[in-house]
């Protein structure tokens, strides 16, 4: 698979319903939306209206929060018929979900935790992945989480992780710009010399939000406008890769459209000359 | 990736796989209910993690119970945690439920409430019920409520997932 070939979809944001009455009337400014797909399972059919809306006035990348492909113990097959019955009715240039898992005998914690970096968890994650493929139409990009803990003896460090999940499997990259800053700052470790390591012909799209330091750490909390050191690694990703497509993912604090649209400016912006600089 | 024709290697793989499902069964268990941390794991990190779950419960249930974290104010943050250090997490329909039992776990301890409190969490403690209850809400849908309470007019509205409501003073 040529991940270079995918549609270029350009900026755009992480729906949420509270966005919904502000979205149309700043359409021209948003390229594109991510819906979350975990929303729309076992819908009403007004949530399934509200896609449908969505559908005719935005290309939409679902992307998916619990499908754990991470589970030593496999996939949850009602989880991934109602994970890909949402990519087939939205027909999208790619689909997306975590490198994580968040379930274990039976326990969802509701939040995505890290695998240790070891050969068996790239096994596993070879598994679930080829399985959830089996069932896809459209290229699967994985995302990099914001790791709270690390396990002892790991064989790998994160670059060179995602360089063997890459190798082992037909994935693209979901590069979340924050988790990787955030693990960065967190972990001590320098995150472009381990973005120069990644395999940046597979980095598809992006993510970026704001994160808030509390007790010397750094806070993944979707929270906050993107800082300034998250948008200098943007720039950074961007003169090392060609993204298709840059989502800005606000969970808290939603402020108002015309805020939201000024990083999306920005993100373009920067985006456009990396593109200029390049051709 | 494959091992296909040489078992000793498929049984390597296997027991592999099996120790990671044992320790992803500890992580969850440690910080789902508390139990004990895996071995090696930094219990710092993994108790930061523990609280940053809880945190994210506590947002989920703020907005899934606007009046009551409204009439509780400060003091939600305190009976939240204590409440969730006693209730597990679990799954994805786990946000109604802790929105659920957390309204009926504060009004276990309604002599610590005033009377507006109690109200709030009443109310929005039925919204969950009815909630959590898929034929209830079936029956709900797109339809207005407008339900007399003693200390003024509640009007419930529901639009996909989300749940609005107002009180109107009488």
């Amino acid at each position: 698979m040529v991940f270079d070939d995918l549609t270029r979809l350009g900026v755009g944001l992480g729906f949420r319903e509270p966005m919904l009455s502000e979205l149309f009337a700043y359409r021209s400014s948003i390229d594109f939306l991510e819906i979350t797909a975990d929303h729309y399972f076992d819908a009403l059919p007004m949530k399934m209206a509200e896609l449908e809306l969505l559908q005719r006035n935005f290309p939409l990348i679902p992307h998916g929060l619990a499908m754990s492909l991470g589970s030593a113990e496999g996939l949850d097959d009602q989880y991934v018929k109602a994970y890909t019955g949402i990519v087939q009715r939205v027909k999208p240039a790619w689909c997306s979900e975590h490198i994580a898992f968040t379930r274990s005998e039976g326990i969802d914690v509701g939040h995505l935790l890290p695998l240790p970096k070891t050969d068996a968890s790239l096994r596993v994650l070879h598994n679930n992945i080829s399985k959830l493929q089996d069932h896809l139409q459209v290229p699967l990009i994985l995302e990099n989480i914001t790791e709270m803990f690390r396990y002892p003896d790991e064989k790998y460090d994160g670059a060179d992780f995602l360089c063997k999940l890459c190798e082992q499997n037909e994935v693209g990259l979901l590069l979340d710009v924050t988790n990787l800053f955030i693990n960065a700052a967190n972990q001590g470790w320098d995150p472009i010399e381990h973005l120069r390591r990644l395999p940046t012909d597979r980095i598809v799209q992006l993510h970026f939000v704001g994160g808030y330091v509390e007790d010397g750490q750094w806070v993944d909390s979707h929270s906050l406008a993107t800082n300034e050191e998250i948008w200098d690694l943007m720039q950074s990703v961007f003169q090392v890769t060609d993204v298709k497509g840059c989502i800005l993912e606000r969970d808290e604090h939603i402020p108002s459209m015309a805020e939201l649209v000024t990083e999306l400016d920005r993100a373009r912006g920067l985006l456009a000359s990396s593109q200029q600089l390049s051709s | 990736m494959s091992s296909q024709g040489d078992p000793r290697k498929q049984d390597l793989e296997s027991s592999d796989i099996a120790e990671l499902a044992k320790l992803q069964s500890m992580v969850v268990r440690g910080l789902v209910r508390s139990d004990v941390a895996p071995e090696d794991i930094d219990l710092g990190e993994f108790e930061r993690a523990a609280r940053t779950l809880i945190r994210k419960r506590m947002s989920q249930t703020q907005n899934l119970l606007p009046l009551s974290s409204r009439e509780l104010g400060d003091s939600f943050r305190g009976y939240f945690q204590r409440f969730a250090q006693a209730n597990h997490f679990n799954g994805r329909r786990a946000i109604v439920l802790d929105g659920l039992y957390f309204s009926s776990w504060m009004l276990k301890r309604r002599f610590l409430l005033n009377a507006s409190c109690i109200e709030a969490l009443r109310w929005e403690h039925e919204w969950c019920r009815l909630f959590s209850r898929r034929v209830s809400l079936r029956c709900a849908r797109y339809h207005g409520h407008h339900p007399e309470v003693p200390k003024g007019l509640f009007v419930f509205l529901r639009a996909g997932s989300l749940v609005r409501y107002w009180k109107i003073s009488s």
